[in-house]
């Protein structure tokens, strides 16, 4: 389970995140969407300790990332995977190497099994014959798959989704949307996917927090927030810009 | 009003200049620290050296070919100005001290900064700004270990390796202008050059090459780290590389001779 408690972030004296809590249960899968800048991604870097808040906690599995020595932390990351907005695929390695990359740095598998747990993360997302491409080879849609092989690679417990569908197709979309929600269920995970994508929060979240202003402006269900008649979470969903009379 | 202000810009630079040092010191510090992993992970060492040693190659021949032979040429004519007495038996000797403690360590060490130090911050920083050094960081990798360690360690390693290679070189070049337009036999020249040799010059140029190739690599690894502000970003952080290696080499240049000399 992951625990956000009372998180705050300032970057040059501005304020980001400002007594931002939420828990998410294991299994569940929860959307945090909100305005551009309004700390998403500052937020879900927080979880996994690439950004270190000024206050507050963040508990994974009972154990305060915040506040751990860097070896401790490292330790911690084993049990997450996390997809970029943009895959950050490493340019100078193969599909192969990159998906490959944390089982070579962190496992005692021979170059074949390695090769063969690749091969199977990258089946898994609907990639076949890719091993000795380059990133700049690939699409769009295909890096973010490759990123999501990568990230699957040490098995974890927790998932980040930053943006999985921002810049591309609105097919290709749906089917990140719907490869995300398989692998959640299929592994059992526990998922924080921040996105500004209606459509990728219907499909994939269980649960939908909302950041306004920094704080946590709503924290509810799936089913909730797309019932929700409060005028900031309407005018978000419907993408409009002042509430229209009616 | 204007002092004051002059003040303000100093000491703002002064702050700069301290903390580009703490930074440099840590990272150090820490690449130190990661010797052990690098001992392990030998082909992640041997993958740099051939892009910061072997790759350099050709550049290296190429400059160090000339350098011979202009310092030849220019040595020729200086000692012409100073003394009526015949140049022929000092020209091989003082044209190889300049190679040996000078030339071949600051001009190598200049090009390893250009080629190598520019290099790694705009590969690092890249790196950064597309999010691929997060990316290691969520994959339990240390970017430090993975990345500056090796870097560091074939810098230190492979610069000493360059400038013997090119004190040969730039002997050679030296010995073709001597031989084809000064009209010194090969015997003078050589016969010089070893009459005057001392070994200590060897070492003292391999000793500012370890420093010179470890702290460029660092200096482009710590930038490389920092960068920010996307393709822009890059580019000033590639610059600012090759600016503070090549005031770092000249600075240690002149601390190191002050030492060893």
């Amino acid at each position: 389970m992951i625990e956000i408690r009372n998180v705050q972030k300032e970057f040059n004296k501005k304020p980001v995140l400002r007594q931002v809590s939420l828990d998410i249960p294991d299994g569940e899968t929860m959307v945090v969407i909100g305005k551009s800048g309004c700390g998403k991604t500052v937020l879900l870097k927080s979880i996994i300790g690439l950004i270190k808040p000024d206050s507050g906690k963040i508990l994974v599995d009972g154990k305060d990332i915040i506040r751990m020595k860097p070896r401790d932390l490292y330790a911690v990351r084993k049990h997450f995977g996390m997809l970029f907005q943009g895959a950050a695929l490493f340019d100078s390695m193969t599909v192969e190497e990159n998906v490959g990359l944390p089982l070579r740095e962190h496992t005692l598998l021979d170059p074949a099994a390695i090769r063969k747990k690749v091969e199977e993360k990258l089946e898994l997302v609907g990639l076949t014959n890719l091993l000795g491409k380059k990133p700049s080879e690939l699409s769009g849609g295909m890096k973010k798959r490759v990123g999501l092989a990568r990230a699957l690679a040490m098995e974890p417990k927790y998932m980040l989704y930053d943006e999985p569908t921002t810049g591309l197709d609105p097919i290709t979309s749906d089917t990140i949307n719907r490869l995300i929600v398989q692998m959640n269920r299929k592994l059992n995970m526990t998922a924080v996917a921040v996105t500004h994508d209606m459509d990728s929060a219907s499909v994939i979240g269980d649960r939908v927090a909302m950041l306004h202003e920094g704080s946590v402006f709503f924290n509810g269900t799936a089913d909730e927030f797309f019932k929700s008649k409060i005028p900031i979470v309407r005018r978000f969903r419907e993408g409009r810009l002042e509430e229209e009379e009616e | 009003m204007l002092i004051v202000s002059l003040w303000h810009h100093m000491g703002r630079k002064a702050l700069f200049f301290f903390r580009e040092i703490g930074n440099l010191s840590i990272l150090f510090f820490k690449v130190f620290q990661s010797t052990p992993y690098l001992l392990r992970h030998r082909h992640l060492l041997m993958d740099q050296m051939m892009i910061i040693g072997v790759q350099s190659l050709p550049l290296i021949t190429v400059v160090s070919v000339f350098t011979g032979a202009v310092s030849s040429w220019q040595a020729s004519y200086q000692f012409k100005m100073i003394t009526s007495f015949s140049t022929v038996d000092f020209l091989g000797a003082g044209v190889s001290a300049a190679i040996l403690i000078e030339l071949a360590p600051v001009l190598g060490g200049i090009i390893i900064a250009g080629r190598s130090g520019a290099s790694i911050a705009a590969e690092l920083g890249t790196m950064k700004v597309t999010e691929q050094i997060d990316a290691l960081e969520t994959l339990s990798i240390d970017p430090v270990k993975y990345l500056a360690g090796p870097r560091f360690t074939a810098g230190w390693i492979m610069l000493p390796v360059l400038v013997v290679y090119s004190d040969l070189i730039s002997h050679l070049g030296a010995y073709a202008v001597a031989y084809l337009l000064l009209g010194i036999s090969t015997s003078k020249f050589f016969g010089s050059v070893q009459t005057h040799f001392l070994i200590y010059n060897v070492a003292s140029g391999i000793i500012k090459a370890v420093i010179f190739g470890g702290g460029t690599a660092l200096i482009g690894c710590s930038i490389g780290f920092r960068t920010e502000g996307g393709a822009e970003g890059v580019g000033f952080a590639t610059i600012r590389a090759f600016v503070y290696s090549s005031a770092f080499i000249l600075i240690m240049d002149y601390v190191l001779a002050s030492i060893l000399f």
